[in-house]
């Protein structure tokens, strides 16, 4: 039995090399990046000092789930978020998935809390997820967490148009932004941290099958790829995202809310379709 | 001369009980008299902030959950991660047979499958105001929808 987990790890990690070649360039040289550089690990010895211990990324997955077409996926990490010191990127990985990014999100300091919630495709079977949180003074910061998906589980394998599920349909629906914060109480107040919630209606399609204990590339993969986050003209998010992310992602990330103005957001997928969606923040 | 007397009696008994009927103050004929713009005003405050509890809950907002007792999720997931704007819940299809479920099944039924299934949390009363809320929010999300009970 442990024999044969082990040969599958095997199948997959040599499908997860073929299968980012296979995507994008682009995208293995990121994921080469990410694990070429030093690592730091919260169970290092060495690191981090006991003052650092804010630098340690939090991580939240389910443990089981039946759903890996869905794995709800929380990352965040307690630290600065000033001018000349702050989180600059998160990303959330599977090393032993056909697609083992999730996807990279960049911050600026005015998100005011390095936090992200996505939805991600993971392969059944027990795995790490992991979050690499990247601060611009004291580089790379990594945790992860231990999921199982039983077989049959759905996850990455989704070439058919129609998806993983006959009830969904795959038509597009332009994004929305969404404030928890005016549904419960209506108002914003100056200078607090929001969190802004992206609805979007949109398939994400590996174009993979799983077929004798392997991935094989059998359509073009569509999803969300990108979604940029402006508030008044200023930039201060970015979001690239891999064919592993989840029909309809549901995305939150926070922002400090300094300023009275527009939060605007860009979509763009994997077919070059933009969509668009504002949100005006006005003070009580 | 007798069968006339026993219809008068019958008739009279009826008319008698016409009159009660008709007569006395009964709730279920309040709503034909028309709503002033108050009332309406109220009602819709009351039907906006069952919209609002919904959308949280839908939302997987956490303290609405432990307000009203419920763990819709117990792995994280929201309604709204697979049903952004209420998509694809079809609400004027119910009821009908639900394959899922293996009954006919009001919209109730198929809240609870997904909150158990696909969620992976814990069913909730039907008549629990989580319940009502959920389902305020889902009708409220589609509104202006035909009315197509049964469908698939």
């Amino acid at each position: 039995m442990g024999e044969r987990a082990m040969s599958r790890r095997g199948f997959l990690r040599l499908a997860s090399i073929l299968a980012t070649v296979g995507y994008t360039a682009q995208e293995t040289g990121r994921l080469a990046d990410a694990f070429a550089s030093e690592v730091q690990h919260p169970n290092d010895s060495s690191t981090p000092p006991p003052a650092d211990q804010s630098y340690l990324p939090i991580l939240r997955v389910p443990s089981v789930t039946r759903n890996g077409a869905h794995v709800p996926i929380v990352a965040e990490i307690r630290h600065p978020m000033e001018p000349d010191h702050y989180i600059k990127s998160l990303q959330i990985l599977n090393e032993s998935d056909p697609i083992p990014s999730k996807g990279i999100f960049y911050l600026s300091p005015a998100n005011g809390h390095a936090y992200l919630s996505v939805q991600a495709r993971i392969h059944s079977g027990t795995s790490a997820v992991r979050v690499i949180a990247e601060c611009t003074r004291h580089g790379r910061w990594t945790t992860s967490q231990s999921i199982t998906i039983p077989e049959g589980g759905g996850g990455c394998a989704t070439a058919a148009e129609g998806g993983d599920d006959a009830l969904h349909d795959d038509t597009i629906h332009p994004p929305v932004i969404r404030i928890p914060e005016l549904v419960e109480r209506g108002k914003i107040r100056r200078g607090e941290i929001i969190q802004v919630q992206i609805k979007l209606k949109h398939p994400s399609r590996t174009g993979l099958v799983f077929q004798g204990e392997k991935f094989l590339q059998t359509a073009e993969p569509f999803y969300v790829k990108e979604m940029k986050v402006f508030y008044g003209d200023d930039p201060v998010s970015r979001y690239e995202m891999t064919p592993a992310i989840s029909d309809n992602p549901f995305i939150t990330f926070k922002l400090r809310a300094m300023k009275e103005s527009t939060i605007r957001i860009i979509v763009t997928n994997s077919r070059g379709q933009q969509f668009q969606a504002s949100q005006e923040i006005i003070f009580s | 001369m007798k069968r006339p007397r026993k219809m008068k009696t019958i008739l009279g008994a009826s008319l008698c009980l016409l009159l009660v009927v008709t007569s006395g103050p009964n709730p279920a004929f309040a709503h034909k008299a028309k709503h002033t713009p108050e009332q309406l005003k109220a009602f819709e405050q009351v039907f906006m902030e069952q919209v609002k509890v919904g959308d949280l809950l839908f939302h997987g907002d956490e303290a609405t959950q432990k307000r009203l007792g419920v763990t819709l999720s117990n792995t994280g997931m929201a309604c709204a991660m697979c049903h952004p704007f209420a998509s694809d819940t079809h609400p004027y299809t119910f009821p009908k047979f639900q394959e899922q479920v293996n009954k006919f099944a009001p919209l109730r039924d198929m809240i609870n499958w997904c909150i158990e299934k696909a969620a992976e949390g814990e069913k909730i009363e039907t008549d629990s105001d989580a319940m009502k809320a959920l389902e305020t929010y889902i009708y409220w999300s589609t509104r202006g929808s035909k009315l197509d009970p049964g469908r698939h």
